[in-house]
Parts: structure tokens; sequence; C-alpha cells
């Protein structure tokens, strides 16, 4: 039986969530589906950052880097990311970029199994991981790269099995392209039991999906916070190591800020203790700004409320399109057992990317990922049933009557 | 003759730099003497800010295009090309310096393979000597100092020095260590974070290969604004930076599997540009607008001057720690006192902001964007009060 719009309407006027739309900007007249890409915009994110420029640095100069707590701002907002991701505190510091990130803890990571030599991959990870580690593989010369298709089958997390030449795993807990979500706790166990770390990548997680990094014994972790955190474009990324490594972390980019004493101004590097070791310079100041307002809604949130109907959205859409689209081509690239999907919904369809452009002439921003995904992130903060509902009737309606076949919808932008 | 406080009226009144200050957003009652660590918010950084909003949701709506993070990137390495006598397709903003740092060199030591050594003064800016002991621990190099002893010869593969010492404001000769590194063979990386916007850089006169500097200091980009990376066109193009990120890839959208660097300035960037940061940098750097380089730096050398001359009148107890000829020195000046630290608390107290450098250094920066002859003379005044107490 189809499901009706009044059906969906009833659904928002139940849920527990629906209040928290207001604590964000919306675009007028848009659908947005792109939350796992750029989150939206929390309305006390611009107050929050005038008051860091007006404020904290108009008048508190370099007296802020103590009295507005600049300093200490990698730990105090990886404290507050740390009940996210099932991490304690201490355990995470927010500062730089994923992929600064990834390179720093995968680095440091091959270091602590000094005589292991193969990195392990997943090749249908976000690629700036696998760049990285191939960076990280080239700079040490003598390592090999393997794919995690070579230990066994992604159906199966409990079917990998490493050999005892492996020193880091790194892979992604949900997949960018399709939103597949892999069995934390089993690919973690597997590779513990060869002996290897483990590296987590949660972009596509964080924020949507409760994780809990010291429940499945997670080593190393990162993380960006631009996407359903909603830290704003570009936002500083996160790490999280176990407190059990802490002290064995010799991490390729030493800076000042992790240095056991940063204003002694010694020659040589001392690390400090702790998470902090992580840290290599000053961090952008301004751009937690965005993080902490949106941080401050996450304080109102039960992620388990927000995981609960983030599944309920996704397996609305696959329904709803699916009943509307099947003899057009589309096939749905995400997996269908709600437990093994992040946040997002993907079909495959080999005009994928006109689709996405006739959909977004229509007020339904969705995005494209190469070659053939049309892919659809429902962030449940911001998102209704009605959104969803909607989104369905029109990608029917492009599908039907055919538009995305019109030539403007062809050519490619630059971002896509 | 003693300079009277109406001396220092008369000098601000002459002078044709005087109005940039109103550039400047700088708190009421307050002597800004550490512009040299952080820059004051320029006033078209709020308003930039307060289009922020609307850039995020252009982001959202277009998915990073119009709000255009990929041209602000360029963007804003042109506007900081001039002031570093670059040309704008070899500067690139992007992370952190520490970080621009590392991939330097790591690139330049790959440059030259074979050669096992790299040199710095053991006096640079600390992080800059940890992230050197970091890339020779990573590459199997070994890091010589040039300040104890070591000297430039055939097994150097790159010299890093810092173009103005973040302590004692001493200015190194960028064109005669550039040279001496190059008959050896080896490569030449400056570090410009105190040097860049106060004093005229000549990147490609001095023939530099690389050189990485921040944005938070004399350019008032704002606390840990990003920081930019140059290097010379003729070099790029084997450039391999060992943090190989998506923001460095050819084709970003292909996600093809291998990494492929873009051509140009553009492998060096690793991911997403933090949007807010490019945003507040690129209209700080407004206030660069219209000044020529040389005029900017002979306002400081006077101010310096003068805050020397009245030091050293009044409060002889001081030693300078700058070098004492003014055109060898930044804009900033460094005092030894075994109090220092008390002494920059106490005139902090009466609004007078200088920064402390253990172990007892005071060091003093005088912008000549926002900083006036009367600063300076009421600057010197104050700490005459409180060391007089």
């Amino acid at each position: 039986m189809s499901l009706t719009r009044a059906r969906c309407e009833a659904l928002d006027a139940a849920d527990p969530l629906a209040g928290l739309r207001d604590e964000f900007v919306l675009p007028h007249g848009m659908i947005y589906l792109t939350g796992n890409s750029l989150g939206a915009l929390p309305k006390a994110a611009s107050a929050r950052i005038t008051h860091m420029v007006e404020e904290e640095w108009g008048q508190g100069l370099t007296k802020s880097w103590n009295d507005a707590g600049w300093f200490v701002l990698p730990r105090t907002m990886g404290n507050r990311i740390a009940p996210l991701i099932g991490a304690g505190q201490g355990e995470v510091v927010v500062a730089d970029t994923t992929s600064v990130n990834v390179f720093k803890v995968v680095v440091a990571a091959m270091r602590m199994r000094p005589g292991r030599k193969t990195v392990v991959i997943d090749r249908t990870n976000f690629p700036t991981d696998n760049y990285m580690v191939e960076g990280a593989v080239a700079a040490f010369g003598t390592y090999k790269l393997r794919d995690l298709s070579e230990y066994g089958s992604a159906d199966s997390a409990a079917g990998f099995a490493f050999d005892d030449d492996v020193a880091v795993v790194l892979v992604s807990e949900v997949d960018y392209r399709t939103g597949r979500r892999y069995d934390m706790d089993a690919l973690t166990e597997r590779a513990h039991a060869s002996g290897a770390l483990i590296v987590w990548d949660l972009c596509h997680s964080a924020g949507v999906v409760p994780i809990d990094l010291n429940g499945c014994d997670a080593d190393f972790a990162v993380g960006c916070t631009y996407k359903y955190l909603n830290g704003g474009p570009g936002s500083p990324a996160f790490i999280f190591a176990a407190t059990r490594h802490h002290d064995a972390v010799d991490q390729p980019l030493p800076g000042w800020y992790s240095h056991a004493e940063p204003f002694a101004m010694e020659p040589g590097y001392r690390p400090t203790g702790g998470i902090v070791r992580f840290l290599t310079s000053t961090p952008h100041v301004i751009s937690y700004g965005g993080l902490a307002a949106s941080l401050d809604i996450f304080d109102k949130v039960d992620l388990a409320e927000v995981r609960a109907k983030s599944v309920a959205l996704t397996s609305l859409f696959i329904d709803l399109v699916e009943e509307r689209c099947a003899q057009y081509g589309l096939s749905l690239a995400s997996p269908r057992a709600p437990s093994d999907r992040g946040s997002q919904v993907s079909f495959r369809h080999e005009n994928a990317y006109a689709i996405t452009r006739a959909l977004s002439a229509r007020g339904v921003q969705g995005d494209f990922r190469a070659p053939d995904i049309a892919r659809f992130g429902l962030a449940p903060l911001y998102l209704r049933h009605v959104d969803v509902y909607d989104a369905a009737e029109i990608l029917g309606d492009i599908m039907s009557t055919g538009t995305w076949q019109s030539p403007e919808y062809q050519a490619r932008l630059t971002v896509t | 003759m003693s300079i009277t406080r109406a001396d220092a009226e008369r000098l601000d009144r002459e002078d044709p730099l005087a109005g940039l200050r109103d550039r400047f957003a700088v708190p009421e009652g307050i002597i800004y003497l550490d512009g040299n660590s952080l820059g004051p918010p320029p006033i078209a950084v709020a308003e930039a800010l307060s289009g922020f909003a609307a850039d995020w949701r252009a982001d959202m709506i277009q998915g990073w295009a119009t709000g255009g993070w990929g041209a602000l990137v360029s963007r804003i390495g042109g506007r900081i090309a001039p002031l570093i006598g670059a040309a704008p397709d070899e500067v690139i903003v992007t992370d952190t310096t520490s970080t621009n740092l590392f991939k330097l060199m790591v690139a330049a030591c790959r440059m030259r393979p074979g050669r096992s050594t790299v040199l710095i003064e053991a006096a640079n800016f600390p992080s800059d000597l940890y992230i050197a002991q970091g890339v020779c621990e990573l590459l199997g190099l070994t890091l010589g100092y040039l300040d104890e002893g070591a000297v430039i010869g055939e097994d150097t593969a790159l010299v890093v020095h810092s173009h103005v010492d973040f302590r004692s404001g001493h200015i190194a000769d960028m064109t005669g260590l550039t040279r001496r590194a190059h008959e050896a063979g080896a490569l030449m990386l400056w570090d410009l974070c105190h040097s860049a916007g106060a004093i005229p850089v000549d990147l490609s006169a001095a023939g530099a290969d690389f050189a990485v500097g921040c944005s938070y200091k004399y350019l008032n980009g704002g606390p840990g604004a990003p920081a930019y990376a140059f290097v010379a066109r003729g070099l790029q193009e084997q450039v391999r930076s060992p943090i190989t990120g998506w923001g460095g890839q050819a084709n970003r959208f292909a996600m093809s599997r291998d990494f492929d660097p873009a051509p140009g300035m553009t492998r060096l960037q690793v991911s997403q540009a933090p949007v807010i940061g490019m945003v507040s940098l690129e209209a700080a750097l407004t206030a660069f607008d219209g000044i020529d380089l040389v005029e900017l730096r002979r306002k400081a050398v006077a101010l310096g001057v003068l805050f020397a001359k009245l030091t050293a009148e009044r409060l002889p107890e001081l030693t300078l720690v700058s070098p004492a000829d003014p055109r060898a020195r930044g804009n900033q000046l460094g005092y030894a006192h075994p109090k220092a630290e008390r002494i920059l608390a106490d005139v902090a107290g009466l609004g007078v902001i200088g920064d402390f450098r253990p172990p007892e250094m005071m060091r003093f920066g005088f912008a000549p964007l926002y900083i006036r002859h009367v600063d300076v003379y009421d600057a010197v005044e104050r700490l005459a009060t409180v060391m007089a107490d």
C-alpha cells in the first residue's frame, strides 16, 4: 500500500525531533538533501562568529588566547564531540583537516607497528583517504598497500582475515557513495586479531549514526565536522586516539602546539602527553564558531532518536522512489537493510548526473558521485517526512516525463 | 634634545599613512604593540563575515560552486603575491604554516636525492625546528644548525631560514643566503611569518625556491587564519607533496583511484578550504589596498627608531636585543630585562600590549598600518611609569 503525503504529515506531527528544524537556516523553496556533504547553517552561528571577531579578536586581541579559551579550543571542542562518537574526555582533538589528520594518524600507527610493512586501504573509500596513505607510504618508502577486498568480503565483516604483515587498516564506517555501513565491532576485532591497528574515518557517520569507538575498542579515528555536524564549510576536523595509545604516538607533524612546554620555545621537540600530541600549530579560531553553535544543538539531542528518525527517513525514501521509479532504470545502490547503511540513499542510473541537475532545477538538492550515482543525504535534524515525500514525487515526475534529458542538464559544473 | 609628545603629534599630522588606522578596529584605550603576533581585525572582516551566512546558504544551494571556495583560494594567493615579490600563480593559501613547511620541506628534499642534510638556524621559531626534525626523522636525513657551525655544502639538500627572526627582529640576507645555497646546489626555503606585510619582501629578486608564512600577524587575517606557501614557478611541476589530498588532485570530482597532482600550486592544497577563514582573510587583505610597501616600511622604521630613542633616554636599564641599525631589523624591537614578564604584565594594566618571550625578553611590534607616533610616545611613558614603581 502506498504511503500518502497526509501520512507523512502525521509522522512529522509525532516526530520528537521536529522542533530542531527551527534551529537552522534553510534555503527557501528547497529540499536540501546534501547535508551529508555540507550541513545546514545553525541559526546561532552568525552571531557566534560575529562575537568571536568583534569581541574576542577585536577587543581581546592576544589576551583572548587565554581569556576566550582560544588556545584550548582544539581540546574543548574535542571533548564536546567525544560523546557523539563514543569517546572519552581527553581522547579527541579538533584541528586541521580530515586529510591532514589521516596523514598524522596513519603515520603514527605505522610507527607503532615496526616490522609490519602492509597498510590496508579500501579502494571504495573516499579517494583522499587513500591518496593520503599513498603519500605516507611514499614518504616511508618500504611499505606496500593492499586493498581490503584481498582479505575477505565486504558483505561480512567477520569474513575478513588479515595477515601478520598488516600494520594499519584504514576504512570508513559509512561509504560516501552508497551509504554502506561497516560493522565497526567486527572489523576492529579482525584487525586486532592479526595484531594490526585500525583507523576509522567517521566523516559520513559522525553526528547521525551513534558511534561507540571505545565500545568497539577502536584504536584511532578521524572525521570532518561540516557534514552531519553542521560546523560550516571547511570547519576543522577531529582526531580520536584511544587513551591506551597516547604515550606511543609519534606523529609526523610535530609542531609547537604539541610540545610539552609550547611557550618555553625550546629548540628540540618534546611531545606533550595525551591526545594533544596530535596537534601541530595554531588553530583557526574563527572556524570553530559555526561548530560551537552546532554542538549547542547536539547538546539537546539523543543520538538514538536521531538514528531512529534517520532510519525512518531513508527507508521511506527508498520505498517511495522504488514505487515511482523502478521502471526507469534507477536501482538502489545503498544497502536495503537499514542496519547496514548510514543516513544517505543512493541510486544508480547511467544518467545520474543529468537527473541530479534536473532535480536541482525543481528545488531538490541531491548530488552526483562519479560514475553513475545520485546521492541523497537525509539529515534528521532538519528534514521532515514530507520533504522526503515531496522529493520522491518530484524525482518520480522527472523520470516519468523524461525532463532530465533536456540539454541544459547534461554539461558538468566545476563542483558536482 | 628630547622628543616631546607634541613632536609625536606633529609627526602623526604629517604622516601620509595616518588615515590607514581607520581601516582597523583597534580597541579604545589600548596601545597594541603585539601586531607581530596577532594583527587586529580590519573593519572589512566583520562586514565580510556578516555576509557569511549568505555564503553558507549559497554553498548549500550550489554545492560549494558559487560560494566559490576554489576561486577564493587562488584569489587570495593573488592578493598576497605582491606583498612578497611573487607572481599570483606562485602562491597558494591553505592549511597552517607548519603543515605547509612540512609539505615543502619533504618536496624539496625529494628534489635533491642523494643529499642527506637539511640546514636550519637553531634560533628559528621552534615549530619550524620541530617540523624540520619530523621531516628528517621521516626521510632519514640529518638536520644541521647554521648558527652552530654547520656549513652549506655538497651534501646539503635544503636550507630553511626565517626572513625576520621572531625574537630579535634581525633581517636575514635573503639574496646572499639564497645565492650561497644555490652555489652549493641546495634549495632555499624562507619563512616569512615575521616579515610579510611588515617589510618589503622580494622572493623573485632573491631567486628563492620556496617560502611559507602565516597571515595573522602583519597580514591581520585573524587568529590562526590560513597560511600560505610559495614555490617558484619553474619548480612547481617537480613538487611532490607528501600530503596528497583530494584538494591537490588533478580532477577532484572524477574520484579516481590514484593521486595525480594538479598543475601548479593547486597540488599543495590538501582538502576543503576553511571557508570562514578564507572569507575573513580576503577581506583583511584589503587593508593593504593602494599602499606602497616602501612607504609603509619607512613609517615602520620611524616608529621603531622613535621607540628605541625614547627608551634609550628614559629606560637605560632595558637592553636592546634587536639590531641597533634599523635597516637590519624588522618592525619589532626586543629588549632584555630580568623582570621582563612582570613589567609586561604591569604595563598591560595601563593598556600597553607587548609580549614576552622566555627567558627574559619583551617584544614590541610596530605595525605601521595602525600604530601612531603618539602611541609609541605614550607606550614608553607608561613603561617608565611601571618601571619607576
